[in-house]
C-alpha cells in the first residue's frame, strides 16, 4: 500500500511517499529494518531480541517506549460451567501469576490488578486487587466443590508472544488443578468463537483492549455492559448485570467530574468483585525506526493514527 | 485337498508326517527360519544398518527412561529457567559444578534437554504406530486390488492415485483441523496419508505373484481366494513390509514435526521435537540451541530408520540391492 501526499494540501507531509507492507512477520520486519531495507517496524520488535536491541547502545535512539492505555486480560466466560460460580472466577483471579508474564514479555507492561489501565481516569490506585496465592485459589476451588479442579479451554491468537503466554497459564492453572487445554487459533477466530460465547476463557492478548477515548466508560461499555453481551459483540464474559447497568447508564449523564469517577471507581470494583475478568497486564507500546527516521516517531502507531504527515528521512 | 498335499509333501519334503497340513505348516517353518538366519547374517555385516539399529535402540532407551534421565520436569516452567529480560538461559555451569540447564532453556523457562527426551516419546510412538496403520491400510488395499483384480482393483488403485495426487502435508493439515489436534489424531491422520505409497508397491507384487505357480496351483488346488492370500501371498510380502515398516517411520517422523511445527500437531504442554522448534525459532539468533538440538534430535533419528530400513531392505532381498 502506498501513500502519497494530496496535492490540495500545503506544507506538510515532507515525504514524497510512504510504502506501507503488510503480512510481515516481526521478525522478518526487525531483519529488514537492520539491513535498511525499511525505515519504520509496524509490529512491536520480537522478544527474541527485544533484551538484545534494548541492552545495545546503537540501537538507544531508535527505540521508542510509550505507555498504552490498555488492559490486556482473561476474558471468564461467566455462562459456562464451572465459571458460573463467582468463586471459581475469584480462585483463577488468585491463581495467575502475573509477574512471571512481565518476565515473559521482556518487562513490556505492568502488572494490572483492575480493569481501568493506570492512565484512564477512574483507575482506583487505592484499589489492591487479587493477589497471586495458589494455596487460596485452591481453597476457593474447594469452597466452590472442585477440590480435585476440572477440565476447561483457553483461546488464544497464534501470534507470539501470545501462545507462550498461554502456556504460562496453564502451567499456572495445573498448580491448582485445573487442567487448561489451549486453542491456538488466527484472530478472526477466536473473535468469532469468543464473541458467541463458543469458549470458557479467552485470553485478550494481540487482540483487546486498548482505549477507543479517554473515558472509563470505554472500558464498561463496549465490552462488559448488557448492550455488547449480543452474538458477535466483544463482551467476551458475556456478562450482564441489570444493576450494574443501570447504574452504567446513569453514569454516563453525570456532568459532576469528581462524582462521576467516583461512581466508577465503584463500577469497576464491583466488576472486580464478581471476577468477571483476570485482568493481567497493562501494556507499554515500543516501537523500532531506522537512524535516519526523524520527526514524531514516537506517536506512530500504523493500525491506529498514521501520523507519517509529522516524519521525514535525513539525508 | 488333504489329499493333494500331502502328495505335495511325499515330493518336497523327506520328512515323516502325521497329518498334511501340519507337515507343510512345519516346512515353512523351516525355511523362513533359516531364511531370517540368513538375512540376520547380512544384516549383522551391514555396518550402516548396524548403526541405525544402535541409535535406534539409544532413542528407544532415551525414549523410555526420560523420566530417570531427565535432570527436570519437561513441563515446569522454572523461575531461574529465564533471564531478567525473560530470554532463555543457555547451558549454564552452577556453583557445585553440575549443569543446571545442561542444555538451557525454551522461551518459557523450561529445560530443554527434558523436553528433548520427553519428545523422543512423541516422536517414536506417533512414528511407529503412524506408520504401522499406513502399512496395514497400504497392505490390504494393495493385495486385495492386486489379487482380487477388476473391478475391485480400478476401483481401489485408482483410489489411490486421488490420494496420492493431495499433498501429503496439506490433506494432513486439513485432516487434522476438522478432526482437532491431539496425539492419537495425528497418528490417525498420518496413518490416513501416508498409505498409498505402501499400497502401490505391494499392488504391484501382488500383481507379480497372483500369476506365479504356487499360487495358481494353489487356486487350482480349490483353496479358497482368502486362503490363497493370506497362506501364499501375503509371507511373500513380509520383506517389503518389514523395509517399508522401518523407512516408513523416518518419513513419519519427519511429518509430527512438521505438523507441530505448524501448530497442529501434539498440543502443549507435551513436549514434541516439532513444537520445540517451533516455539523457539525466533530465538535463532539470540538462542540458537532452541533449534539445534531438537533439530539435530529429528535429524539422528531420520538418519537412524533410513540406515536400517536401507540395511534391511538388502538383508532380506540380496538380488534387490539398490531398488526399490
Amino acid at each position: 500500500m502506498s501513500v502519497i501526499p494530496s496535492t490540495s494540501y500545503e506544507g506538510l507531509p515532507y515525504l514524497d511517499q510512504v510504502k506501507i507492507e503488510v503480512g510481515v512477520e516481526p521478525d522478518v520486519a526487525l531483519l529488514r529494518l537492520e539491513t535498511g531495507e525499511i525505515h519504520l517496524m509496524g509490529d512491536p520488535p520480537p522478544g527474541a531480541e527485544w533484551t538484545r536491541i534494548s541492552n545495545d547502545p546503537a540501537w538507544q535512539d531508535r527505540i521508542e517506549i510509550q505507555p498504552q492505555v490498555s488492559t490486556i486480560y482473561i476474558a471468564i466466560n461467566v455462562t459456562w460451567p464451572p465459571f458460573d460460580n463467582v468463586l471459581v472466577r475469584r480462585a483463577l483471579n488468585h491463581a495467575i501469576d502475573k509477574e512471571r508474564i512481565i518476565q515473559l514479555l521482556n518487562g513490556r507492561g505492568t502488572v494490572a490488578n483492575q480493569i481501568l489501565p493506570p492512565l484512564m481516569p477512574g483507575y482506583d490506585p487505592d484499589y489492591k486487587g487479587y493477589d497471586y496465592n495458589p494455596e487460596k485459589a485452591k481453597a476457593l476451588l474447594a469452597e466452590a466443590g472442585y477440590p480435585d479442579g476440572f477440565e476447561t479451554s483457553i483461546e488464544c491468537i497464534a501470534v507470539e508472544p501470545q501462545p507462550k503466554l498461554c502456556e504460562s497459564f496453564q502451567e499456572d492453572l495445573a498448580q491448582i488443578g485445573i487442567k487448561l487445554t489451549i486453542n491456538t487459533l488466527a484472530a478472526p477466530n477466536v473473535i468469532d468463537d469468543a464473541g458467541n460465547g463458543r469458549t470458557p476463557l479467552t485470553w485478550s492478548g494481540g487482540l483487546a483492549w486498548i482505549q477507543d477515548y479517554p473515558d472509563p466508560d470505554d472500558f464498561y461499555g463496549p465490552i462488559l455492559g448488557c448492550d455488547s453481551n449480543v452474538p458477535g459483540g466483544w463482551n467476551w464474559s458475556r456478562y450482564c448485570n441489570k444493576e450494574l447497568h443501570a447504574k452504567a447508564m446513569e453514569l454516563l449523564t453525570i456532568t459532576d467530574r469528581e462524582k462521576r469517577l467516583q461512581g466508577y471507581k465503584e463500577l469497576f470494583r464491583a466488576l472486580m468483585d464478581d471476577a468477571v475478568w483476570v485482568p493481567i497486564f497493562n501494556g507499554v507500546y515500543t516501537v523500532a525506526h531506522s537512524e535516519k527516521l526523524r520527526g514524531e516517531a514516537t506517536l506512530t502507531h500504523p493500525e491506529h493514527s498514521l501520523r507519517y504527515e509529522t516524519m521525514w528521512l535525513e539525508q | 485337498m488333504a489329499v493333494a498335499s500331502s502328495d505335495l509333501q511325499e515330493r518336497e519334503s523327506a520328512k515323516p508326517t502325521t497329518c498334511a497340513i501340519d507337515a507343510r505348516v512345519a516346512e515353512h517353518i523351516v525355511v523362513s527360519d533359516s531364511y531370517l538366519t540368513m538375512t540376520w547374517r547380512r544384516l549383522r555385516r551391514d555396518r550402516a544398518a548396524m548403526l541405525g539399529a544402535v541409535l535406534i535402540g539409544l532413542i528407544v532407551l532415551a525414549a523410555i527412561f526420560a523420566p530417570v534421565l531427565s535432570p527436570h520436569d519437561p513441563t515446569k516452567q522454572y523461575r531461574d529457567g529465564l533471564t531478567k529480560g525473560g530470554q532463555p538461559v543457555p547451558s549454564t555451569l552452577v556453583t557445585d559444578g553440575s549443569l543446571r540447564f545442561p542444555l538451557g532453556t525454551d522461551p518459557n523457562g523450561r529445560d530443554l534437554l527434558s523436553r528433548i527426551l520427553y519428545g523422543a516419546r512423541v516422536s517414536l510412538i506417533v512414528g511407529v504406530l503412524a506408520n504401522a496403520l499406513a502399512v496395514a491400510i497400504g497392505t490390504f488395499i494393495g493385495s486385495v486390488a492386486g489379487f482380487f483384480g477388476n473391478p475391485l482393483e480400478t476401483i481401489l488403485m485408482r483410489f489411490t492415485d486421488i490420494m496420492m495426487a493431495f499433498p501429503t502435508l496439506l490433506l494432513a493439515m486439513t485432516l487434522v483441523a476438522i478432526l482437532k489436534p491431539s496425539m492419537w489424531i495425528i497418528i490417525l491422520v498420518i496413518g490416513l496419508v501416508y498409505w498409498t505409497w505402501i499400497a502401490r508397491v505391494i499392488y504391484g507384487q501382488v500383481v507379480a505373484l497372483r500369476e506365479r505357480d504356487f499360487v495358481v496351483a494353489s487356486r487350482a488346488l480349490g483353496s479358497p481366494r482368502s486362503y490363497t492370500l493370506t497362506r501364499h501371498i501375503l509371507p511373500q510380502l513380509v520383506p517389503t513390509i518389514i523395509v517399508w515398516g522401518t523407512l516408513g517411520i523416518a518419513t513419519n517422523v519427519m511429518l509430527e514435526a512438521s505438523l507441530s511445527y505448524l501448530g497442529i500437531g501434539v498440543q502443549p504442554p507435551t513436549p514434541s521435537w516439532g513444537g520445540i522448534i517451533q516455539q523457539g525459532q525466533s530465538f535463532y539468533r539470540t538462542a540458537p540451541w532452541l533449534v539445534i538440538f531438537p533439530g539435530l534430535a529429528i535429524m539422528v533419528t531420520i538418519f537412524a530408520f533410513n540406515l536400517l530400513g536401507d540395511g534391511l531392505r538388502d538383508a532380506l532381498d540380496p538380488s534387490q540391492k539398490g531398488r526399490l
